[in-house]
């Protein structure tokens, strides 16, 4: 084992595939322990209050790092934030003004995408009543519109369709942010909301939030329904992992396994193994896949199992099968044979152990195979359809037309997680294979 | 200077009862076509009778093929006989039940040819020797790293703490000849089976090996069956000699007596065949006979070697199977040339 | 006298390796005459196929050092580059019959066509001529000549060895390394190819290089005897002398270690190991293991001229051929 780490390190392709599979293994961690399987779930299934505050389609943050024109991120104003937001007004008989300004910084050279307030009150019977204004940095005040407010209301400035009229058209988050001597740029500075609310009862309140929607979101951006990628692509890793390693193991173990038992009992035991690979071998997995997702269940394990049992089956098994014919005709089998070694016992503890290099190496240039096949599943609608991974976000990316629409991000992101997945098992498994089958090693 | 010398003859007191009585022995092979249809057999081993006794070696020589691998795995319960019997101390082995067969293995050391494919590469060496006492039923922990630590003594592989963890990769060829013989002898046996223990060893090692396996014998009274193709290194090693041609033995005889006179034409080929270190050998032609074995599913009728042999009497010897004549008291051969020969 | 065909002085032949440098050729030098048979005995590992294939230029790509003079027929052949030298002496007139070769024809191909090939490629010649050359060849290593009929797996081991040995010769070279010739065969076979090589050898003053670990097998056919050891030739010396005296410590203690059949006599083991390839000690590298070392042998030993052409590289041969006892 010892000896195996350091001729590993002395290949710079194990040591980076090494490298690469620990930050995959590292983020599948971190995902594992920031955010629990259900929370996950809920996250991902979305719903109406889960990503209120997100935009739509927004492109990763740190892009403005390349940007020339700072584009906008999502702010948020609570007048929850600060009791300086807020400033009750008792008028009496249970009359009250809360008087909400909801300040922000506006520094960006590009326009928000949304805008919307969000209003939380009680009340018994009468609602409270809001009149919002907005002000400029310039000081210029724009009436936005005066409603009456539920429990929970969500006042969306961006659809106001009275508002778009009284600014001749043009899109309320364009309009109210444009700079009047320079048409087409934002006016950078300090914006208010200034929120009127009048409240009817005694012990009722009115609280609002701002949510100005940028156009660049956390690490990964948002997807159509402003869900942070940043979950699918943390939480793709450890399914990804799970899904590859539990394939890959469980079917060359299997495999294996099936192989050195048909050596070993030959007759029967090997024509009836031959003859149901040779059967196996011509049944297209893909559509038995899909299948599968359509009539049974597109459950992730459902799927892996699946797998796990073709994937036993196949040219691998010829494979081992004519490396265990050498391995029973050597000399320490027939030894061990001699002092009373048992069929189980040759099997397990002679005739696998010698096959395992050869395995090792195999197993590992195979997970990616099996992380791609989940995610070609994903691609093909088959995902799993609670749990975010790398190929739903394909897949959502692919029928949303990213491309079409500049998402590149969406699809960028997921690929590149795969590829770095593929790149690090297969650097890893190539040099073991030259580690463990030293008639491959270059001189 | 460490030296092997001759193997003296002992008397042998033949009251006691043999360690191991092989009667009429056959292991045939079943060959099969398209894994089916039985297209015939491969008589590997064809009518083989001997005793072993106590502290005594036979040397089996013969080519390859002749079947003297199958009489040593047959023995070892590795193939069963097709007809035939075995008896260990007067036991006939294929009454034993698993109980009886362990005790049986537990009895039997084998030494096999090529030393590194004897051993499972991926094993240290403590688990090597571990393996046979796990199998047997020797599980004191104590009791296994006490016979551990006696047979690595017994062969000399030294400091044994050093060995213990090693692979059999690390060890060079005649270290790992000689962990074979001590995972041969873990088990305490009575007997050892040894097949070309030495042919894969460079010459300076053969005799280091030979003389190991000699002291052993000595030190446990063991009965050992010593199969070679090289006759020159039987003298060192063996009270008697078996010449095996075609599944049969041919010629049964002391070590002494068939170095002085070989008589069965073949044993004599195979005399005229070994080449001594000698610079004469350069200006003369070797007489042996050409051709090749005999197919052993379709053997010749009568004497095996009749084909090759020229001594062949038409007739007689491509017609029938001779039989062991006794020649002298500890000289038998199965050959015709000798049938008036034979002593009352 | 005959001419001397092959003159090698100083040949080396290291291999890098990740543990370090290989030597497995250490400063090797000798001379062969036209007609012999040199056989290099040695235990493995000693070097003796690695000095065949620096004689053949049949190297592996790690090679770190290869240097000396293999002057074959008063021609230095180390001077060839790649291309000449495959097309000019390999072959033609060295040729080369490798370890377990038998097993190496191709099974798919009749024998015939496999014996040809070389001689349609490198003489230039026609089928027919080919074919008859073949069948010339055939006859001499004792092969019925409708086996050039079959294919490789229709044959016996001792046939294919032999039909080796026959592609080996039919370019008619001057030189025949053969590496093991025969250690894979049985008893009878064996004997039967060196009648064959014998008779080749007789016939038509074919010299050889016999690579062999079997001493015994070796004076079958040599007329001079080269002891390798860990690298090194260690004794050269005719064979009508090493059996009976050979000069080297080694190359005593490996002839008492030789049993015979027909003499009975008491067999002697070398203790310990010869040393790694890697690294080898400085001094006589058989010191470590010999009896009769002393102060000196810490020192690199000379090869000394003793007569009759032999060499012995030991301390105690000094110049002037005297054995000294020590």
């Amino acid at each position: 084992m010892k000896n195996l780490w350091s001729q590993l390190k002395s290949y710079p392709s194990a040591v980076a595939g090494l490298i690469l599979i620990s930050v995959l293994v590292g983020i599948a961690v971190y995902a594992l322990a920031a955010i629990p399987y259900s929370e996950a779930v809920r996250l991902w299934r979305g719903g109406d209050n889960v990503w209120l505050e997100t935009p739509r389609n927004a492109r990763p943050a740190w892009l403005n790092f390349f940007y020339k024109e700072k584009q906008p991120v999502t702010t948020v104003v609570r007048s929850t934030d600060d009791p300086a937001n807020k400033t009750v007004l008792d008028l009496g008989g249970g009359v009250a003004i809360n008087d909400m300004v909801l300040e922000f910084e506006f520094n960006y050279d590009g326009f928000p995408t949304e805008l919307a307030v969000f209003f939380e009150s009680v009340y018994e019977a009468a609602r409270p009543n809001v009149n919002m204004t907005w002000v400029t940095p310039d000081g210029r005040e724009i009436p936005l519109s005066e409603l009456s407010v539920r429990p929970s209301e969500a006042y969306r400035i961006s659809q106001d369709t009275r508002l778009l009229r009284r600014l001749n058209g043009k899109q309320p988050e364009i309009a109210l942010f444009e700079d009047p001597n320079n048409p087409g740029k934002p006016l950078k500075g300090t914006y208010k909301l200034v929120a009127e609310g009048l409240v009817f009862e005694e012990g009722s309140t009115v609280d609002a939030s701002l949510v100005v929607y940028g156009k660049l979101h956390g690490l990964a951006g948002t997807d159509h329904r402003r869900r942070d990628i940043t979950v699918a692509l943390l939480w793709g890793a450890p399914v990804a992992l799970a899904f590859g390693l539990v394939a890959a193991v469980g079917s060359s173990l299997t495999t294996m396994m099936l192989a050195a038992a048909s050596v070993w009992f030959g007759g029967w035991v090997d024509w009836v193994i031959r003859r149901v690979n040779e059967i196996v071998m011509i049944l297209p997995l893909l559509p038995i896949l899909i299948m599968v997702g359509l009539f049974y269940s597109r459950s992730i394990w459902a799927i892996l199992g699946v797998v796990i049992a073709l994937g036993i089956f196949g040219s691998g098994i010829l494979s081992y099968r004519s490396m265990f014919i050498q391995v029973k005709e050597s000399g320490y089998i027939e030894a061990a044979r001699a002092y009373g070694a048992g069929n189980g016992r040759i099997i397990f503890r002679y005739m696998i152990p010698k096959i395992i290099p050869v395995l090792i190496p195999g197993f590992v240039t195979q997970v990616p195979a099996y992380v791609f096949l989940e995610a070609t599943l994903s691609v093909l609608g088959l995902g799993d359809p609670v749990l975010p991974t790398w190929g739903k976000l394909l897949n959502d990316a692919h029928s949303n037309g990213a491309l079409f629409n500049g998402y590149f991000y969406w699809v960028l992101e997921p690929a590149a997680l795969l590829i770095l997945a593929g790149l690090g098992f297969a650097m890893l498994g190539f040099a073991l294979d030259r580690i463990f089958n030293p008639r491959l090693r270059g001189l | 200077m460490p030296s092997l010398a001759a193997k003296q003859t002992q008397e042998q007191p033949r009251e006691q009862k043999p360690v191991l009585r092989v009667e009429n022995l056959h292991t045939w092979f079943e060959v099969r076509r398209m894994g089916f249809f039985k297209a015939g057999d491969v008589r590997a081993l064809d009518g083989v009778s001997f005793e072993l006794y106590a502290g005594e070696t036979i040397s089996i020589v013969g080519e390859s093929g002749c079947g003297k691998s199958t009489l040593a795995k047959t023995i070892l319960g590795i193939h069963h006989p097709t007809s035939g019997k075995i008896y260990f101390e007067d036991e006939d082995i294929s009454t034993f039940d698993k109980e009886g067969w362990k005790k049986y293995r537990s009895n039997i050391g084998y030494i096999m040819q090529d030393p590194y494919g004897a051993l499972p590469p991926f094993m240290s060496v403590k688990r090597i020797l571990e393996e046979p006492m796990k199998i047997n039923g020797i599980k004191d922990k104590k009791e296994q790293a006490r016979r551990i630590r006696q047979v690595l003594e017994e062969v000399k592989l030294a400091p044994i703490e050093d060995f213990l963890p090693k692979f059999p990769h690390m060890l060079s060829g005649g270290q790992q000849q000689r962990l074979v013989i001590a995972r041969a002898m873990i088990l305490d046996p009575k007997m050892l089976v040894a097949d070309e223990p030495v042919s894969m060893l460079d010459a300076s090692v053969r005799v280091e090996i030979l003389q190991l396996l000699q002291g052993l014998q000595r030190k446990h009274n063991l009965a050992i069956i010593y199969i070679t193709h090289d006759l020159s290194t039987v003298r060192y090693f063996s009270e008697r000699i078996f010449s095996m041609y075609g599944a049969k033995i041919i010629e049964k005889s002391g070590t002494a007596a068939l170095l002085k006179e070989p008589l069965h034409p073949y044993t004599k080929a195979l005399f005229e065949a070994t080449s001594d270190p000698d610079a004469e050998n350069l200006k003369t032609f070797k007489d042996v006979p050409a051709g090749e074995p005999p197919s052993l599913m379709n053997p010749p009728t009568g004497c095996r070697f009749n084909p090759r042999c020229r001594n062949m009497i038409k007739g007689l010897c491509d017609k029938e199977i001779p039989p062991e004549f006794q020649v002298r008291e500890d000289h038998s051969v199965a050959c015709w040339l000798y049938k008036d020969q034979e002593i009352k | 006298m005959s001419n001397v065909l092959l003159d090698v002085r100083n040949l080396r032949l290291y291999f890098r390796t990740k543990a370090g440098s290989v030597q497995a050729v250490d400063d090797v030098s000798f001379q062969l005459r036209e007609g012999h048979t040199l056989a290099v005995v040695g235990e493995s590992g000693c070097g003796k196929t690695s000095l065949a294939k620096a004689i053949l230029r049949l190297l592996p790509r790690n090679i770190e050092r290869y240097t000396g003079s293999v002057i074959f027929d008063g021609q230095d052949i180390m001077k060839l580059d790649d291309e000449r030298f495959r097309k000019e002496i390999r072959w033609s007139k060295i040729a080369m019959v490798p370890q377990a070769s038998m097993n190496s024809l191709n099974p798919v191909i009749r024998i015939e066509d496999q014996l040809a090939e070389p001689l349609l490629i490198h003489e230039k010649m026609t089928k027919q001529q080919a074919a008859a050359r073949v069948a010339e060849v055939f006859k001499i290593v004792g092969l019925p000549t409708d086996f050039l009929q079959r294919y490789p797996f229709e044959l016996s081991g001792g046939m294919r060895q032999r039909a080796t040995i026959a592609m080996a010769l039919a370019a008619n070279p001057k030189l025949v390394v053969l590496d093991e010739p025969s250690s894979a065969l049985d008893l009878l076979t064996q004997a039967n190819l060196m009648n064959v090589l014998k008779k080749i050898k007789h016939e038509f003053n074919t010299t050889f290089i016999l690579i062999t670990h079997d001493i015994g097998t070796a004076s079958e056919l040599a007329d001079e005897v080269a002891v390798m050891y860990a690298g090194e030739m260690i004794e050269y010396n005719s064979a009508e002398y090493f059996y009976t005296d050979a000069h080297h410590p080694y190359s005593q203690k490996l002839m008492a270690s030789v049993p015979t059949l027909r003499e009975d006599k008491d067999l002697a083991f070398i203790p310990g190991q010869p040393p790694s390839l890697i690294n080898p000690p400085t001094g006589c590298r058989f010191a470590a293991r010999c009896e009769r070392r002393f102060e000196k042998c810490s020192q690199h030993p000379n090869v000394t001229k003793l007569g009759g052409g032999a060499t012995v590289q030991c301390w105690l041969h000094d110049e002037t051929g005297e054995v000294k006892h020590a």
